[in-house]
């Protein structure tokens, strides 16, 4: 049963579903109808330590540097036009294989080229972001990007966090002026 | 409370009202050569219209359960306001899950316009009762190739309804648009877009389809007599007079006055404002019976009015008075002709010969040939069509408002024929009466 997610609220991933290993976050959205350059969506995730900040750049999985060095998080691929059914694009985190030095996984959403193509998540229709357990694919937590966010062309949708030898999420759900270079940055990677 | 103002993408709340008008506008309001409409779709889940009946436009002003209607002049008093769409929330289907409002500028790719040529477009949500502007969008239009674009909408969402500004749309025009909601248009030629003249008839021959599918056959070659003839387009009304004298009674048995209803309402689809056929039937008297639409259609003959036998019964099918219905028929008409506006009226006149008083038919039809309506005489099935071949020629009249043709049988000559021959004079008629001035507006 997904927990309706209300910014700032947390979820225990372990207590909501005792057991879980490995989660997926999926972003999904529905193609362009409407002439105009196509809605790409990007997900990506941070590897982050115990200040915020991804130990290296190869801590930030996006849709050109698709696994972490431990194999722990897994980008599934770009999907440049939303095309298909289901999620669009997901990342996968393997819970038991996130080393000890990291203490968070953050996820955001952007949209590519935003400014060019003067887009934001309004536009685009049925776009979402979701995490899901792996094991029996429910969902555990979902935004409704086009509806709740529809002025921005960036959000931080939330993060997994060690608290006392459980994962957590915490839901965030802010929006971000800039796109995904800015974010990034943000994050200590070197762009 | 001051409106709230929207960006494209971006959305609100409408607080509790329960009727609102989405007003559109655009300036400037008037450009030489450009003609822009503003449409809706009323569509469910799926982003669809349910049927074609749910695409609101100044064709079809009003969906089904007259929960949304369109205003071609929005009485706000506001400059700028052009047109606009009134949406009662309460009444919306549960079906319905979005009201999409559009603006598309007619023949928009022929003519090389597009939404850049404006210097902007604009929609507003109006509180009905109060006039009070509760939110407005203002879409940037530089740049836009579009000649069809979805403004906005107003869509329900966990029992709320809100307004959602949107600016996004189609370089090729009204076709795709109506394409992409679910709107059965058939595309003949890749370009230019569809008028929207031909979208109502695309509309109206699904429903056709629908309704009465032994029809659209017929429906196909009365569109290629039309086009042949240059009418696609041409507006009038449609009536058709059937006689219901006892001499008539073998071809109501056999069913042949039911065909001919058949190949008349056709005709209807192409011209009449509301793709219905007025019918008269007469005998002694003569009576107007309920317009045939395409849900009548069907066995009209037999149904209508308890049916043929009733017809002859009632009117007094001994006799056949052929200036009653001519009256009735030039009265009903005259009615709906104004000093600005003057629509043709087309009659198709069914009988089988042995027309009585005949001066007097004679002096109503020269009298009647300064209004705006053309009498096609069709004998079917008689004899002694003399007195209705003379109505082709008879002298004395303002201009030649009829014309007779005859039909032993009206399997002896092909469908098609039969509608080449219905058609071939009014156009020369419709010349006419326009260059005389009957036909205005």
């Amino acid at each position: 049963m997904a927990v309706s997610l209300s910014k700032g609220g947390n979820v225990s991933l372990s207590k909501e579903a005792p057991g879980l290993s490995t989660i997926n976050v999926g972003l999904g959205w529905d193609a362009r109808v409407t002439d105009g350059s196509a809605f790409d969506l990007d997900a990506s995730a941070f590897l982050l330590n115990e200040v915020g900040k991804v130990r290296s750049d190869t801590d930030f999985i996006f849709y050109n540097n698709k696994k972490s060095s431990d194999g722990s998080v897994v980008h599934q691929g770009d999907n440049q036009t939303g095309s298909g059914d289901g999620d669009d694009e997901a990342i996968s985190v393997n819970l038991d294989k996130v080393p000890a030095g990291v203490q968070k996984v953050a996820f955001s959403v952007t949209i590519h080229d935003a400014d060019v193509r003067k887009q934001n998540f309004g536009q685009v229709a049925n776009a979402y972001i979701r995490v899901v357990n792996n094991a029996d694919g429910k969902e555990i937590a979902r935004y409704d990007l086009s509806e709740d966010f529809s002025i921005e062309t960036a959000m931080i949708f939330g993060e997994l966090y060690r608290h006392g030898g459980e994962w957590k999420f915490k839901a965030i759900g802010q929006g971000f002026a800039g796109g995904l270079g800015p974010l990034a940055k943000n994050y200590g990677v070197n762009v | 409370m001051g409106a709230v103002v929207l960006m494209p993408g971006a959305n609100t709340d409408i607080p509790k009202c329960r009727q609102v008008a989405v007003v559109v506008g655009w300036d400037p309001k008037f450009s030489p050569g450009m003609e822009i409409d503003a449409s809706s779709f009323l569509v469910g889940a799926d982003g669809k219209v349910p049927s074609d009946a749910y695409f609101v436009f100044y064709g079809e002003q009003s969906s089904p359960d007259g929960s949304v209607r369109f205003l071609s002049s929005p009485s706000t008093g506001v400059d700028f306001d052009v047109q606009a769409f009134d949406v009662d929330l309460d009444k919306v289907p549960a079906q319905v899950e979005a009201i999409d409002v559009c603006v598309t500028i007619h023949e928009g790719q022929v003519r090389r316009q597009s939404f850049a040529n404006l210097k902007g477009v604009f929609a507003r949500l109006v509180d009905s009762v109060s006039g009070r502007e509760i939110a407005r969008f203002d879409l940037h239009v530089d740049g836009m190739k579009e000649t069809a674009i979805t403004l906005a909408k107003v869509y329900r969402r966990s029992g709320q309804w809100k307004f959602r500004a949107v600016g996004q749309g189609f370089a090729g025009g009204l076709a795709p648009l109506a394409r992409r909601y679910g709107v059965d248009v058939a595309n003949e030629i890749p370009s230019p877009p569809v008028s929207e003249s031909k979208v109502r008839l695309e509309k109206r021959l699904v429903d056709l389809e629908k309704k009465a599918p032994h029809l659209v056959s017929l429906a196909k070659k009365a569109s290629a007599s039309v086009d042949k003839f240059h009418l696609s387009g041409t507006v009038c009304r449609v009536g058709l007079v059937l006689d219901a004298s006892g001499s008539m009674l073998r071809q109501y048995q056999q069913g042949r006055v039911q065909e001919v209803v058949d190949r008349i309402f056709p005709l209807a689809v192409h011209f009449d404002d509301d793709g219905s056929l007025d019918v008269w039937a007469f005998a002694e008297k003569s009576r107007e019976l309920t317009p045939l639409t395409s849900d009548s259609v069907k066995s009209y003959v037999d149904r209508e009015w308890g049916g043929w036998q009733k017809w002859m019964r009632v009117l007094n099918s001994d006799i056949n008075y052929e200036p009653a219905v001519i009256r009735a028929v030039i009265d009903r008409y005259r009615g709906t002709f104004t000093t600005q506006a003057v629509q043709p009226v087309y009659v198709v006149f069914i009988s089988d010969g042995g027309v009585g008083s005949d001066k007097e038919i004679e002096k109503l039809l020269i009298k009647a040939s300064q209004l705006p309506i053309f009498w096609q005489f069709v004998g079917i099935g008689g004899s002694n069509y003399g007195i209705l071949r003379r109505f082709d020629t008879m002298q004395g009249r303002f201009l030649d408002n009829c014309n007779f043709f005859s039909l032993d049988d009206l399997h002896s000559v092909t469908d098609q024929e039969l509608y080449d021959r219905l058609l071939a004079e009014y156009p020369e008629w419709l010349k006419e009466a326009a260059a005389k001035g009957i036909i205005r507006g």
